[in-house]
Order: structure tokens, then sequence, then C-alpha cells
């Protein structure tokens, strides 16, 4: 903090922002990246008083952004939206990108998917333990969906590993998207999955949900934490975050105008401490909460580090 | 199955007011358009006019978004015919006839046909829809991915007959097409056949590549023609000789049955959908004709057989997404995004709670249907006088149009590499013989069966045992087998029996 302070006597003579924002993001439109960002977008740029201009860059999980966020100029007027929790990860891990975590800086993550683990409705499967002891007695016999390189892909495979259950006692099938994974498991064709829990309400009556991902119930769905459904197994496993969005900068231009990135964090968090953003934020099921660079650095590391003692796991 | 009490209560949303049918004549409009534009997607018509969605109720919305849809389909099909562009991976098979119909001066007929097509398909569907929702959302969750193989390896035997000049020349295409798609990111989160480049990693994007390989190909080919009609008396466009394209359709309604009942199961499938349903349904045509050879050369089956077919895959797309509130394709993905801003959930409960609104859907489809005839009829002699325009014109503008519509598609500069890549590919292939269609669909479906064949072995742990618990999976790979060598398999049949006669 107070190093901050004294490096930014230099640059103080700064009046940034005074040209338009780009706003880049690492999907294609329509997704939930893309939404978070445009609904955004209106209140950075009054918070601001720039325009901020949204631009897709869809491609390779993200890597396509990232690279060209990396290119830019750090000067603070090119910020990454993503869903950096798994992908990014994922991108430097598996996907052979040439940059680390570590050159990016997290503004702050505003939107945390939960995921959970839920049986089919008619696999007789209750409860986790039951389940994990199935797959512990029945080697290739039951079979699991999961969208490929996820969260929720990491949580069977740190679950067996954590049990001491071979990872080849369970068949599990691989999809690149959500909607053919929530299928699999309504329509029996897999007894369970583990996937993120926002877009599966529609599939609720087809399934008994078994765990929650967090540290907390939450209110959606009655169902226990994972590791309270562990608990009778004197078990417990990280409790790994399903997907985080929010907005970074590259590390560069924190380093080069600590000043500039404390306005631009300090425009995001007096867009959200907003009612009529939250309210704006709301209708459209998009989460805004501030938790800060600080915390949002950290959560990412976590993050990073878990999926990368793990990778070998995930094919 | 029909709630008589949610029927009237539907009708009532519908009729009670004028103001959920604003939407409708625009929609189909904007449907029309960005089906009809090469390289503009119904499902990016539906993200740049999702935000007004916010502005209307919820039947409102859906109305709107179905209008496109239903546009769309028949949109895509315009520039199939007309120029060998197919304007989406659901209206390949309708270039296949529809073009060489165009090429004859039967241009008229051909759009007639296929407007005819979409509006019969589309009502049949949602007819379909109207009586079964909820069975036809369950049968498709019964089907895993080993059924999923099966009906794709359906799809692919169209490489066979897609021959080109010789079947060996065919098979190679299709080959290289089956290697094109395995490129990129596959389902268990490895990369191949990237060469280390990063725009790579997502695969060749098959729109792209397509629009490519069939028009770019295609223009280059008629670089030295003056128009895409030889004659000039050919070139007219005629009212009249649209509804002889009517007529024509309306000749054959077992083929138009056949491509309605497969592209409601078949586009009830998330993630397979219209550009699989439209080459089934010309493929089991072609093959029940007493003239298969007659495909391929401007027989107007082939055109009702794919366009009934891709018209009717959107009544099994939105049953998924009502029933199950699962996308099954980019548009049905759009339309879950108006969903979550109208806090509607789709699945069981949703339908069962909100009967009225589902039907009131299925109902202003049927409507839909009607105006999209009316607006079709004065949309294609406007269009159809494509064809007048001189080539040296028509090649930059519909170059243009292809690598400005793929920018906009990948969102980055691989779609236009993409398009001028494939053109030259696609231009290499003709010259020397190889069929560009084959190609295509080795493209398209390769990753798709790839995909489907890999959740199979996952699911069984790699045990082949698993099929024969799939009484479904081996039911389609009997009926595969009899229509691949059922024709032979009688002719050995009653020869045995007429030289045992002898």
């Amino acid at each position: 903090m107070l190093a901050s302070l004294a490096m930014t006597t230099s640059v103080a003579a700064d009046d940034y922002p005074d040209r338009p924002i780009d706003l880049v993001v690492g999907f294609g439109t329509g997704g939930s990246a893309d939404r978070m960002a445009r609904a955004m977008s209106t209140y950075i740029a009054e918070e601001l008083g720039v325009p901020v201009r949204v631009t897709n860059r869809p491609g390779a999980g993200t890597q396509v952004s990232a690279n060209y966020i990396l290119s830019r100029p750090d000067d603070g007027y090119t910020v990454f939206a993503s869903t950096f929790a798994p992908y990014l990860s994922n991108t430097i891990l598996t996907g052979g990108a040439q940059y680390d975590i570590e050159d990016f800086s997290f503004v702050n993550f505003q939107w945390f998917d939960l995921d959970l683990i839920a049986a089919n409705k008619d696999s007789g499967y209750e409860d986790l333990p039951s389940l994990l002891e199935a797959i512990r007695d029945n080697p290739g016999q039951i079979r699991g969906s999961v969208v490929q390189g996820s969260a929720g892909h990491l949580m069977v495979r740190m679950l067996l590993d954590e049990a001491g259950i071979p990872q080849e006692n369970l068949n599990l099938v691989t999809y690149n998207s959500g909607g053919e994974a929530r299928s699999a498991v309504a329509g029996g064709q897999v007894h369970f999955t583990s996937i993120s829990a926002q877009g599966s309400e529609g599939i609720r009556e087809f399934l008994t949900p078994l765990a929650i991902v967090s540290d907390e119930r939450i209110d959606q769905w009655d169902v226990p934490t994972i590791n309270e459904a562990l608990a009778p197994m004197d078990m417990e496993v990280t409790v790994l975050q399903g997907s985080m969005r929010g907005f970074a900068v590259t590390a560069e231009t924190e380093r080069q105008y600590p000043a500039r990135f404390e306005t631009l964090s300090e425009a995001i968090q007096n867009a959200l401490a907003r009612k009529e953003v939250q309210e704006h934020l709301e209708a459209g099921d998009i989460g805004g909460v501030w938790v800060g660079p600080e915390r949002s650095n950290e959560l990412m590391r976590t993050n990073y580090e878990v999926f990368e003692a793990y990778a070998d796991l995930l094919n | 199955m029909i709630d008589f009490v949610a029927v009237e209560q539907g009708l009532a949303l519908l009729l009670t007011s004028f103001s959920p049918w604003m939407v409708v004549i625009p929609g189909i409009v904007l449907g029309l358009i960005f089906g009809a534009t090469p390289g503009l997607q119904i499902s990016m018509a539906m993200a740049i006019f999702l935000p007004m969605t916010l502005y209307m109720d919820f039947v409102q919305a859906m109305l709107f978004l179905t209008a496109i849809f239903t546009g769309g389909s028949f949109g895509s099909g315009i520039p199939a015919i007309l120029m060998n562009i197919p304007g989406t991976s659901s209206a390949i098979a309708t270039a296949f006839d529809g073009y060489p119909m165009a090429r004859q001066g039967k241009h008229n007929q051909a759009l007639g046909i296929a407007l005819v097509s979409s509006v019969l398909g589309t009502l049949m569907g949602y007819l379909i829809l109207f009586v079964m929702i909820q069975p036809l959302s369950l049968m498709v969750l019964k089907l895993g991915p080993a059924e999923m193989f099966v009906v794709i390896l359906w799809g692919m035997t169209l490489i066979a007959s897609l021959k080109g000049e010789q079947v060996l020349k065919g098979l190679m295409a299709g080959f290289v097409g089956l290697l094109i798609g395995t490129i990129g990111f596959n389902e268990l989160g490895m990369a191949r056949g990237t060469m280390g480049q990063t725009y790579l990693l997502d695969g060749v994007p098959v729109i792209p590549a397509m629009m490519g390989m069939f028009a770019a190909s295609e223009l280059f080919k008629l670089a030295n023609k003056d128009f895409i009609v030889e004659s000039k008396a050919s070139r007219k466009v005629k009212v009249s000789e649209i509804f002889e394209g009517f007529k024509m359709a309306v000749r054959y309604p077992w083929v138009m049955i056949r491509g309605g009942l497969i592209g409601v199961f078949v586009g009830a499938v998330p993630g397979v959908g219209s550009s699989v349903s439209n080459l089934l349904s010309y493929v089991e045509t072609q093959r029940r004709d007493e003239d298969p050879d007659s495909f391929g050369k401007g027989n107007p089956k082939g055109v009702v057989a794919s366009e009934s077919a891709n018209s009717t895959s959107e009544a099994g797309s939105m049953a998924t997404l009502l029933a199950l509130g699962i996308p099954g394709g980019g548009a049905t993905a759009v339309m879950l995004a108006a969903f979550a801003m109208h806090n509607i959930t789709g699945g069981p409960q949703f339908i069962r709670q909100q009967t009225d609104v589902v039907y009131a859907i299925i109902f202003a489809n049927f409507a839909q249907v009607f105006l999209l005839l009316v607006i079709g009829l004065l949309f294609i002699p406007l269009l159809a006088n494509i064809i007048k325009v001189p080539m040296r014109y028509l090649i930059p503008s519909v170059l243009v149009l292809a690598v400005m519509g793929s920018f906009g598609l990948t969102g980055n500069m691989t779609g236009p590499v993409t398009v001028l890549v494939f053109a030259v590919v696609g231009w290499i292939f003709r010259h020397y013989g190889y069929s560009v269609p084959a190609a295509v669909i080795g493209m398209l479906l390769g990753a798709m069966a790839e995909k489907s064949l890999l959740h199979s072995y996952q699911i069984s742990g790699g045990d082949l045992g698993y099929v024969l618990e799939r009484p479904v999976t081996l039911l389609i790979l009997a009926l595969l087998l009899a229509s691949l060598f059922g024709k032979r398999l009688l002719g050995l049949f009653r020869g045995c029996k007429k030289s045992a006669g002898a």
C-alpha cells in the first residue's frame, strides 16, 4: 500500500482515462461472460466518464483473447472480461498457451458458479457416500457425465483420489457442452453428473441432488455441502470454485500504472455498489459481488494450483 | 396428451390482443434476410435483437424469436438454390438438386418447392409438438451416444452416393473431409493437427469452410461465363413458375412426411439437429427412388427432402428447449437467454404449469407458417433477381459477403482466412473431379461421429457388450443395413427362388 502510494506521485498528473476503453470478452456473443461484460460496460463507462466498447474475441477456450490482451499496450485502456476459472487455467495447462497466470492482474471476480453433484432419480443413489461406495465395489459399472476440463470434472477426479478409489473404476463421459452432459444424466444414460448448478433447474425433476460444492448451503438446491455429505466417510476435499467470471488487466499495467489500476477497480467497485446496477444484474441472473483485486488474485492462484496438481487426471 | 382447457387459454393469450402479433412479420423478414445472406446465421439475428425482447412479455418474445427461426430456415435455402451457397449447414442438401435446377433455368420452380416444403415442414413439426411434446422430449433423453453414432453413420453413407466421377475419388474426398474434421480439441481435451496455431484449436470453422468450398469454388468455375443461367429467356422471374413449384412439391407427400419425421426426431437431439436431418432425409429419399442417379442433377424431390427436414427440425429443437430447458444448438441457446430474462426455466414443470403459454407458442407458429408463405412469395421475386446480375459484379460481391459474414461468425480473422483457403481447396477438388459435397459432409459429420464414438467408449468403459444392452442402437443399425443392402439381399433371395423354381 505504502509502496504504491510512493509510486503514484510520479504519475500523479495522469488524467486516465481520457479516451474510450476497450472491454475484450473471451467468448462469443450471448454467453455468460458476454452478458456480464455488456451489462457492466454501461455502468463502468458512467463511473469513468469515457465510453466503454465491448468486443468479442472468442476461440481456443479464451486463449485467443488472452493473447490479444497481452499484445496490447499495458496502459489500462484494454480490459479483459472472461470466465477466468477454469478456462484461463486450462489454456495454460492443456492448451499450450505461452503465458502464465502471473501475467494477468485480476481486478475483481463478480460472478461465481457453484457445482452440483446429482444422481439420476431412478439410479437409486440417495447420498454421495453410497455412490462412491458403488464406484469402489463395481468397477466399470457406474457412469458419470461432466464437461471436459471443468471444475465439476476435476471434482469427480479429486473425490475418487481422496477416497482411494482407482480412477478407472468409473466410466466418466466428458462432454464439451453442459446441455449434452445434462441430457445424459436426465435420460439415465449415466448414473450421475457433476456440473454447474445454474442451468440445471430445467432437469431438476430427473435428479436426486447429492451435494453442492460450496462452503455453505444455498437456497436453490436443498442439499448438503460437499464436505457435509462426505462427513460419514471421514473425508474432506478442497472446495473448488465452479466458474469465476470478472475483469482483469495485464500484470504489467498494474506495475507501470498503479494509479490507473486503482481508478479502474474503484470504478467497478462503485458501479457494483449502486442499487440500480444490482437490480439490472439480478434481472439477467448475473452475479455482482465485489471481492477486490487482492482476493481475486488469491482465488485465481488457488484455482490454478489445484488444477495444476490434478492436471494429469483430466483426460 | 392434449389439455383442452389450456388450449383455450393459449388461444386467448394470442387472440385477445393484437400486440403479440406485431413482432411476427418483422421477425420473419429478419430471419429471411439473415438466412439468405451467406455467412449470416439465424442465431446471430436472434442474438442481435435479443435485447429488444426485454421490452416484450414472454409470449411476445417467443413469437418474435420463433418467427426469426421460421424465416431463417427457409431463407438459408435461397442462396443454396441460386448460387450453390448453403447459408447454413442445414441447407447443404438443398443445394444438391436446387442449384442444378437453377442452372437449368428452373430457379423459380426450385424456390417455390423450397417455400412450400418449408411451410408444410414447419406446420408438420409444430403439429407433432402440439400432440406429443412430453413424449418427444423423453424419447430424446433415451438416446445415448451409441444411438447417436449409428444415426450419424447413416448420414455419412451419403458420401458414397455423392461420388462425382468415380467412387474412389468420392471416398477419398470424404476421407479428406473426415481428417479436416478432426482438427482441434476433441472431447477429451486433446488438441490435434493444429501445427501450433492457436486459431486452429477450435478446429476448422465448418460454415466458413463450407462457404469457401461450395461458393467460392463455384464462382471461380463460372468466372468466364456472363451469367449463372445461360439463356436469357430462362433468366426471367415468373410468379406462375413459382406456383408450378408449389404443385411440384405437393406431388411428393411421402418424401415430405419422411423428411418431416426425420427432422423432428433428429432435430430434437441436442448437438445434432438440422445439419444432420437434411442430409439423412436426402439420403433416404435418394436411396428409395427408382432412379437414384437422377439426384444431384436437378431432381425436385431432393429439394423437398432437404427443406422439409430442416424446417421440421425447428420444432424438434423447440421441444428439447421447452420440455427440458436444454438448448440443442445456437438458435435455441439464444432463446434460453430470453427465458432467463423473463425468469422462466424450461422443463417438465414449466410445461405442466404453463401449458397455455406452450400452446400459445405452438399455435402462433401455425399462423406464422401462413405469413411465411405470403412474405416468402413477396421475397422470392426480389431475391431471384440475383441470377440477372452479371457474373463480373456477382462474384466480387458474393465473395465480400462471404468474407464479412465469416468474420462475424468467428469474431476474428480465422473465418475470412478459412473461406479463402477452402475456396482454393474447393477449386482444386473440382478441377480434378473430386466431390466437394462429399468432403464437406465428411468435415461436418466426421467430428460428430468421432465425438459420439468416443462417448460410447467412455460410457461403456470400452466394453463392446454395451451395444447389446441398447436395443435402439441395434434397431437403427438393422435399418441402416437394410436400407444399404436391402435391395441387393431381396434380389439375391428372389434369384435363389427363381433358380430353385427353374
